[in-house]
């Protein structure tokens, strides 16, 4: 009683306090944001009326200074040039554009090679910072919501870019860019996805997707990433509505494609003939996975490999159940024994938990295989077994590090891992000055070889580019899920 | 016979121990209801967060030493009596005099000030939950009654049964009807009002974390929010159900309630009524509320 | 205790001593307080919609606004305290998504589809609240909102379950400022609206029915159509600005409806101030742009600091609290309004409140003019 009397007393610097930070607050915007919102402004101003003259100089300066350099150097110089040339009056545009390029060509060219450093007001730069050197890319993913380790979503993309170069230091592309990459939260709903990728779209580059179907193509079907261009990359999940977006890379096998192989893995591992049912949350982004399935499934039992299946033994769940029991108590009175599941690694958890003497598979939850493994084990579920494809595999996982890099934690930090590696991949394609445009271009024509994930093919055409999926086996080790790469299938 | 034993004996069997779960947390509700009139939307959160202590103690993860369970499961009931008296002295009774919104709204702020203390301790991700007992007491085709479940009846009936008593035998019970009742009277008689509120809160604190160390047992993964999403409102939904005045009526509402919100789930397809079970929960509240607001068990005012 | 007298009356009954000095030197009473007002003025109309990353944010505020509006009528002036806003809220959003992509209703006519909807449900809810009262209606309205998002949110023709409904908007809100000043038109409209509503009889008789529905009946008050009055007025300011979010967002899913979306309603109108336009006003924007301030202003040194401080230089403790820190400010900073200050923000700034309404300067105030009836008896068990 006393105490709050004393504060209600102190009443008025309560309220002074409260009402300074509200206002500073508000107006005092952190530098990073004014920085970015000035460079919006003037680049794009200076694209318009810069990029012309530029352009003209660029490659002038660039075919100069490809003998010296690489294409760095020419864009680098061109742009000198072009700006020279152009303040001079423009006749001597030829002249500037070849003395920029010799000059700036030598020294930064040679060491990179092909691929271009960024120029300003040359397409949409956004989330490139020209004076310190950082292009910015953010990974969405469920840190909240969905029941898995955040931190391996924030911790993969820096511990590719910051440890995983030369010596255990930094990776630098584009003659000395740092990449930085930030985890945003999805909260695991497309809703929340939406707004943190529009958001991202004003301050980063390019937005990779981390996880979570509808989350992933609420994102890419995003007006606002289109408009402004942004490339929009991600693990293959859906193919509904992604199929024909000019911004949208998928980099690895999605659900449909993914269904012959959960077959051809339930026959080398000796679950094909059992009992099936397919336990699948009931969202219509999955309804592309399910159907393919299903046909798989109904095709390989009139062969008579399996036993009986008919659309009775599949089980909707809601996009984030609360409990598995209801699930569980129809997996058990059915006596099921191969289960496909496709939906939250948290029900997961609880469905295991329900009913552990099931042969898991699917594509499984797609992230955070580790954590969901550790949890049915710790659990005293010492029975669980389950069979993925999945992009990272723990052979790759080995591969991956460079000397002195921390090992990964869990499948979730390795697969991020894994996309930064393609990512880098991508970025090494572009020809001339690299811009979101110039980007989606150079990726859309070839693809990514891969390492850790398979490697994603575009050539051109269809934006489902994964060519292949690991097909890992989890056993339980004691009190810790341990995940075992069996094989690579390919599509 | 099997159709029969899918869609009715199994989910009556496996709702019917859902529902204990809901009376074991409606209890504690049911608690602070009758002694101040407060609906406490932190009474879920409060039990996770004794279950989070619990499994800390049992997993000697990070702050704590590696305990035996019996000795963690003790450390998470003593976390929850001194986080129930922790509550009352530095949120409720300072608004003792306050509006019941402001309460409930208040309540409903220290369910954000825990989910919020979980995330430190534990990250948003999940974390196993310790089982004090495993194994089955039953199985047979699609029906499984774990021990865990058995527990949870047994410990329901007997806590319904020795608050009801406590509350019409001792001084300490009456006690808290009358300040509920008559405040004022109540401090003029000579009972100390702070008290009793102090002692109420610790009690609920302690039904709290037996229903959140029992329940996310039986959920078998703990994370912060979870109990809260799972069982708060049909908690709620229970000890309006069975009477929110009547101790006992927590124990029959949450067993009529988890009854029909399995079977609801289990039988009415997705497709036809997503989230079945909850249309049901609401409707049945409805009911209630409309033709018999004092509940199954409790008496008319 | 005191039945809630809008300031403007109030004026006119003050005794008179120094409110009559101070009138009589007109504009130098008003200079100060305009000057004071005008960098307001110029950083919430000018600065902060012309940044790219806060525009959205402030239309988020306006949004949350007009739902604080919304809940302030049922739980401010009315009494009864509504759980269920997240419904009405998503009904509208819903319904406006549905509308405009499913059934190619005209942009401007899915806002009317929006109001409908939600007044539609909240007249079904008010019909509820004429038999269910106190904290029986808060219960029973929790549950409709949780029902609805896990039933009604997820019919798959409807709603698209977990994809969500898309929501495009035209091409002239396509700029986030244009947006965020659309949002602050409709945000005026519902000010408007509450502010006639209580100078009008309807609200002098909502309040009436807050203190005691049987006295106001006794006094010939139409309960009945009041309650419901005040029920359909606040549904359709909560499908409106459903609608608006849908807009916002351009994609409306179930999963961003649920409970917790619920509880920061009543938080932010509670935070704000029950009964208080202003309080009520900056409440909400202040919930709906709290994880901004906190990422994206000086305010976010302020953070590192804490989390460092409370994760005592562990990493993994780090990661942890990072994870966590905003919804733990925001939790703590309500817990401290509510038992410090229980009438929220507006009590807080209600000596500058007072100041700028033309009253001479009080730390103190008088207290009866502030927030009206905070202390007052708002729902009864």
């Amino acid at each position: 009683m006393s105490l709050a009397r004393t504060v209600r007393k102190r009443r008025g610097l309560v309220v002074a306090v409260l009402a300074g930070a509200l206002l500073t607050s508000a107006c005092g915007l952190k530098p990073e944001v004014k920085d970015q919102l000035a460079q919006g402004g003037t680049g794009g101003g200076g694209g318009t009326t810069g990029g012309l003259d530029s352009g003209l100089g660029g490659t002038t300066g660039g075919t100069d200074a490809t003998t010296t350099g690489g294409t760095t150097g020419g864009t680098t110089g061109g742009f000198a040039g072009g700006s020279t040339g152009g303040t001079t009056g423009g006749t001597s545009l030829t002249t500037g554009g070849s003395t920029g390029g010799s000059a700036a060509g030598g020294s930064t060219g040679g060491s990179t090679g092909a691929a271009a450093a960024p120029v300003q007001g040359q397409g949409t730069t956004t989330g490139i910072d020209f004076k310190n050197k950082t292009i910015r890319v953010v990974l969405h993913g469920p840190l909240t919501g969905a029941g898995v380790p955040q931190n391996s979503f924030k911790s993969g993309g820096p511990k590719y870019w910051e440890q995983s170069g030369p010596g255990g230091g930094p990776r630098l592309i584009l003659g000395g860019y740092k990449v930085i990459a930030e985890a945003v939260d999805d909260k695991y709903n497309a809703q929340d996805a939406l707004r943190a990728c529009n958001a991202a779209s004003k301050t980063a580059f390019l937005i990779l997707g981390g996880a979570g179907t509808d989350q992933i193509q609420a994102c890419g079907q995003s007006q606002v990433l289109r408009r402004a261009n942004v490339p929009y990359l991600s693990s293959g999940v859906t193919e509904t509505g992604l199929g024909s977006l000019p911004n949208y890379f998928a980099t690895s096998l999605t659900y449909r494609q993914q269904s012959p192989l959960v077959i051809k893995m339930a026959q080398d591992n000796g679950f094909l003939k059992k009992k099936w049912a397919i336990v699948i949350t009931g969202t219509p982004n999955f309804d592309d996975a399910r159907e393919s399935f299903t046909a798989e499934l109904k095709k390989v039992r009139a062969q008579g490999a399996v036993g009986d299946f008919s659309d009775k033994d599949i089980f909707l769940t809601e996009k984030a159940p609360q409990n598995c029991v209801d699930v569980g108590n129809k997996l058990r009175a059915g006596g099921y024994e191969s289960v496909y599941f496709l939906g939250q690694p948290l029900f997961f958890g609880q469905c295991v938990q329900q009913y552990p003497s099931a042969t898991y598979t699917g594509p499984g939850p797609s992230f955070g295989i580790q954590s969901v493994a550790d949890l049915a084990c710790r659990t005293g579920v010492a029975g669980f077994k389950g069979f993925y494809l999945h992009p990272t595999p723990d052979k790759a996982m080995s591969q991956g590090l460079a000397k002195g890099a921390p090992a990964f934690t869990d499948d979730i930090e390795a697969g991020i891992w894994g996309a930064m590696q393609s990512l880098e991949q991508a970025f090494n394609l572009v020809q001339g000055p690299l811009s979101r445009e110039s980007f989606t271009a150079a990726l859309a024509k070839a693809g990514a070889p891969g390492g850790v994930l398979n490697p994603a093919v575009y050539n051109g055409g269809s934006r489902f580019g994964g060519t292949g999926a690991y097909v890992n086996r989890i056993t339980c080790n004691g009190t810790t899920g341990a995940i075992k790469t069996i094989a690579n299938y390919k599509k | 016979m099997d159709v029969i034993a899918i869609e009715f004996v199994v989910p009556v069997v496996s709702g019917a121990v859902q529902g204990c779960v809901y009376g074991l947390l409606g209890l504690g509700l049911v608690l602070l209801y009758k002694s101040g009139r407060i609906f406490n939307f932190a009474q879920a959160e409060m039990g996770a967060f004794a279950a989070f202590m619990t499994a800390f103690a049992d997993q000697g993860s990070g702050f704590l030493p590696d305990m035996p369970v019996w000795a963690a499961v003790l450390f998470g009931l003593v976390t929850g009596v001194l986080l129930g008296l922790l509550v009352e002295r530095v949120v409720i009774r300072p608004l003792f005099n306050a509006p019941k919104v402001t309460v409930v709204v208040a309540t409903a702020g220290v369910f954000l000030f825990l989910f919020a203390i979980e995330g430190f301790l534990n990250g948003p991700g999940p974390r196993s939950a310790t089982r004090i007992i495993d194994g089955n007491l039953l199985q047979s085709g699609g029906l499984r009654v774990t021990k865990l479940g058995g527990v949870i009846v047994l410990v329901l009936a007997a806590l319904a049964a020795t608050s009801a008593l406590f509350f019409s035998r001792t001084r300490t019970g009456t006690a808290i009807i009358a300040v509920s009742q008559e405040p004022t009277a109540t401090r003029l008689v000579g009972i100390s009002v702070e008290r009793t509120a102090a002692f109420t809160w610790g009690l609920a604190g302690l039904l709290g974390a037996i229903a959140g160390i029992l329940l996310s047992g039986t959920n078998g993964v703990i994370a912060p929010g979870l109990l809260t999403g799972l069982a708060l409102v049909p908690a709620f939904t229970a000890a309006v159900f069975g009477g929110i005045t009547a101790l006992p009526g927590a124990f029959v509402g949450g067993v009529v309630i988890g009854v029909i919100e399995s079977f609801a789930a289990s039988n009415i397809p997705k497709t036809i009524i997503p989230g079945s079970g909850k249309v049901v929960l609401f409707v049945a509240l409805l009911v209630v509320l409309l033709f018999r607001p004092a509940g199954l068990l409790g008496k008319e005012t | 205790m005191s039945v809630y007298a809008p300031p403007a009356e109030d004026a006119a009954v003050a005794p008179a001593g120094r409110h009559r000095v101070g009138r009589s030197f007109g504009p130098i009473r008003w200079l100060p307080r305009i000057l004071v007002l005008l960098p307001f003025v110029y950083w919430f109309l000018y600065r902060i919609p012309s940044n790219e990353a806060a525009a959205p944010i402030a239309a988020d505020a306006c949004i949350y606004a007009i739902v604080g509006l919304s809940l302030n009528i049922l739980i401010g002036y009315t009494g009864q305290l509504s759980l269920g806003h997240n419904g009405f809220f998503g009904i509208g959003a819903f319904a406006a998504a549905y509308s405009l992509t499913v059934r190619d209703v005209p942009f401007a006519a899915t806002f009317v589809v929006a109001a409908l909807c939600g007044a539609l449900f909240a007249l079904f809810m008010g019909v509820v609240a004429l038999r269910i009262t106190g904290l029986y209606l808060a219960l029973i309205t929790l549950v409709f909102g949780l029902t609805l998002e896990e039933s009604l949110f997820e019919v798959k023709f409807l709603t698209n379950a977990g994809a969500g409904q898309p929501a495009d908007r035209p091409e002239f809100l396509f700029d986030d400022r244009n947006f965020f000043y659309f949002c602050l038109c409709f945000l005026l409209v519902a000010l408007y609206i509450d502010y006639r509503l209580l100078k009008s009889k309807a609200g002098r008789a909502l309040l009436a029915l807050k203190e005691n529905e049987r006295v106001a009946e006794a006094f010939g008050i139409n309960v009945t159509a009041f309650k419901l009055l005040a029920f359909v007025l606040s549904g359709t300011l909560a499908g409106v600005a459903g609608a608006l979010l849908a807009y916002r967002i351009g994609i409306v899913t179930a999963s961003g409806l649920g409970f917790n979306l619920a509880l920061t309603f009543v938080l932010m109108t509670v935070v704000g101030g029950l009964g208080s336009r202003l309080g009520v006003v900056l409440g909400a924007s202040l919930f709906a742009s709290l994880g901004f301030l906190l990422e994206s202003t000086w305010v976010h040194s302020v953070q590192s600091f804490l989390i460092n401080v409370l994760s005592f230089g562990n990493e993994t403790a780090k990661t942890n609290v990072e994870s966590a820190i905003v919804g733990f400010i925001g939790a703590l900073g309500l817990l401290l309004t509510i038992v410090l200050n229980p009438g929220g923000i507006a009590q807080q700034i209600s000596p500058i409140t007072r100041w700028l309404s033309g009253k001479p300067f009080s730390l103190h105030g008088d207290k009866e003019a502030g927030p009206a009836s905070v202390e007052g008896s708002s729902v009864r068990a």
